[in-house]
């Protein structure tokens, strides 16, 4: 497998983040994040968690304040640029997978091929079959998405996440549907991904035992960091 | 401009063609190059054939429906008109007593049965010595077997309209038979025929009439396929009238005939030497007492007529096909709601707005590509099929084939319903993508 990209640093301020009526979703006064080190962030439903894990990933545009990857502002960048920075630089898992059910597990890593540039496609997917094969799927890399477990399919998502060699991965809820036994190889493989690859993982999660295996542990309530747990 | 038209007309007709295609799919490719300029959406689109297969299918099937529609009626349409005058195009010019001109050739032509008034032995025996007549052959019906028309001739006639016989030879006498390419005997039967055609057929009033069969046409894509020829003293026997012949002159058969004798022919079926020699003949014999036209011209204005008709239908064909077009497009939104999802996570995972938007129209073409071929074949297949059942009523061979006509009519479907396609397509890169992630 190739060098791994290393992982950004993080840095919020003054973070708001809307909803359409104006309400208040999230609002991070500060908040950073060391390069290649991995945060877990809890909280009870409507904390705000996901809200900011979207801020993060620029999937949504904050009312104010900034978010910046590494040199990168997301605010300076445009719509065409945000998406290009996502696709290039942050892996994203999601708690129901998203995968394509109807395509195999190898097309599902590496279905960024349909979209970058020619010359990415190749390594692109010599990377998602890699990464299947070091998941334990390498063997299953035509088989349908659909007839995978649910763990297993987790770790097609996790796949299609690190096929582009991003040096940050946002997961949501990564282990929310599986079952304790998956859960627990998911959280190993994750720590594990932060820890040998210096990717920057941040990780919505309920899940104590995911949480308790990363750098540090953030706790949101009503939109804003209440709790910061360093391991 | 002009330098444009010359440029064209001096193309030959097979490159029109081609560049006339090329022109019509013009639009749409060029549309699906601009939209996948840099894209390989096709597993993606795999994945949406395969999601949505039942919708699919009955998209498909019909677009399919549609565009066989349009394609059958007009390869039909070509079809009819070419047959009928395929099986006219033996008959130069008719000649018979004042009337329809349309209900004569259908009598003479097509064989089916009417009544007309007849042309006198004077009648037929001034046209028959006219110098610039080669054949001027009567003609007399109103006998059947077994559902063929027996029809009354002479020799030559049957030489014109068929050439040399297939097997046997020519009828030499009153009670002999030629039978036509898939009339429903054989060399060597004795038939004896029925009174009248049809339902109404009396098939014992010519008891004891027997005609042997000693020869068969080939095939002329006409009526007088189906038909049996006799020669026309044969039939003005078996109807207990003068046989056009003196008693001194024994079994001869055939022109030149007893004026007095002559008992009525409905049509006299005239050639003369050179084409510009049966414009002269028209001339001639169209007068009060004796109407002369070319089953051509009538058939032309027949087709003429039909033309309004034919073009109503065309454009309900096109309508038709719009309509369809339009549901599907409204049901691909619907679809592609449903796959929204999908769309969400290639945008949150990198993929450009235009990236969806070609994911999506690749999809609506790859449904308007299959149903449109698939409706070539079935347009193809039911113009087929129309056209056996028509000449196996009528007799007159139809041969309903795909051209360049229907590929070009479906090239314009293509095209147009590919740049339709933009709109389900752009419809879909305006969906909350975040709403759509978290659905």
């Amino acid at each position: 497998m190739a060098e791994p990209k290393a992982g950004l640093a993080l840095s919020v301020t003054d973070l708001i983040v809307l909803a359409p009526g104006g309400r208040r979703l999230a609002e991070v006064a500060a908040l950073q994040v060391a390069p290649g080190s991995s945060v877990a962030i809890r909280g009870p439903s409507g904390a705000g968690k996901t809200t900011l894990l979207h801020a993060l990933s620029g999937l949504v545009r904050p009312a104010s304040g900034g978010v910046v990857w590494g040199e990168t502002d997301l605010a300076t960048l445009s719509d065409t640029a945000l998406t290009r920075f996502r696709r290039d630089r942050i892996g994203l898992i999601f708690q129901d997978f998203l995968l394509f059910e109807e395509l195999g597990a190898l097309d599902n890593a590496a279905i960024a091929t349909a979209f970058l540039p020619r010359a990415q496609r190749s390594a692109l997917r010599h990377r998602a079959g890699e990464w299947l094969e070091r998941l334990g799927l390498g063997q299953d890399g035509a088989r349908r998405a659909d007839s995978f477990s649910g763990g297993e399919r987790q770790r097609i998502a996790v796949a299609r996440a690190l096929a582009n060699d991003p040096p940050v991965i946002l997961a949501d809820e990564p282990t929310a549907s599986l079952d304790r036994a998956n859960a627990d190889r998911l959280a190993e493989d994750l720590a594990a991904l932060s820890r040998d690859t210096g990717r920057t993982l941040v990780v919505v999660t309920h899940d104590m035992t995911l949480a308790a295996r990363l750098d540090r542990v953030l706790t949101m309530a009503e939109g804003r960091i209440v709790e910061d747990t360093h391991e | 401009m002009n330098s444009v038209g010359a440029l064209w007309s001096g193309l030959p007709v097979l490159m029109q063609d081609v560049a006339m295609l090329v022109l019509l799919l013009a639009p749409g490719l060029m549309t699906g190059l601009l939209v996948l300029r840099g894209f390989a959406p096709w597993q993606l689109v795999r994945a949406m054939l395969r999601r949505f297969r039942g919708a699919n299918a009955v998209f498909v099937a019909l677009i399919a429906v549609s565009v066989a529609i349009g394609v059958g009626l007009t390869a039909q349409e070509r079809g009819l008109r070419q047959g009928s005058a395929r099986a006219a195009e033996r008959f130069d010019l008719i000649l018979a007593a004042p009337g329809s001109e349309i209900t004569a050739m259908l009598a003479a032509v097509y064989l089916q049965p009417s009544d007309v008034p007849l042309l006198t032995g004077a009648q037929y025996t001034e046209v028959a010595t006219d110098p610039d007549v080669v054949l001027a052959a009567p003609i007399a019906f109103g006998d059947s077997y077994q559902g063929a028309p027996v029809v009354g001739t002479i020799a030559d006639f049957v030489a014109h309209l068929a050439g040399d016989l297939a097997e046997g030879r020519m009828f030499a006498i009153s009670t002999e038979a030629v039978a036509g390419a898939y009339a429903p005997v054989a060399t060597g039967d004795r038939f004896t025929p029925a009174h009248g055609h049809g339902a109404a057929a009396e098939a014992d009033a010519h008891a004891g009439a027997d005609y042997v069969v000693t020869g068969r046409m080939a095939p002329t894509g006409s009526p007088w396929d189906r038909a049996i020829l006799v020669p026309i003293e044969g039939v003005w026997e078996v109807h207990g009238l003068a046989n056009g012949h003196a008693l001194s002159e024994g079994e001869r058969i055939g022109p030149p005939f007893d004026a007095d004798l002559f008992p009525g022919t409905p049509a006299i079926l005239v050639r003369a030497e050179a084409l510009w020699g049966n414009y002269a003949l028209q001339s001639r014999y169209a007068r009060p007492d004796m109407m002369a036209f070319f089953p051509g011209t009538v058939l032309a204005q027949m087709h003429g007529l039909m033309r309004d008709v034919r073009e109503a239908m065309s454009l309900l064909a096109v309508v038709t096909q719009v309509l369809v077009t339009v549901s599907i497009l409204a049901g691909l939104v619907i679809l592609t709601r449903i796959f929204a999802r999908g769309l969400a996570l290639l945008r949150a995972i990198g993929a450009s707005r235009r990236f969806v938007f070609a994911v999506v129209w690749s999809y609506s073409a790859a449904l308007i590509a299959a149903g449109s071929l698939a409706g070539l074949a079935l347009g193809w297949l039911a113009a087929s099929a129309f056209s056996a059942i028509i000449t196996a009523r009528t007799d007159i061979l139809v041969t309903a084939t795909v051209t360049w006509a229907e590929a070009q009519l479906v090239a314009g479907f293509v095209s147009l319903t590919l740049v339709l396609a933009l709109v389900p397509a752009l419809a879909a890169t305006r969906r909350q993508r975040l709403a759509d992630l978290r659905s």
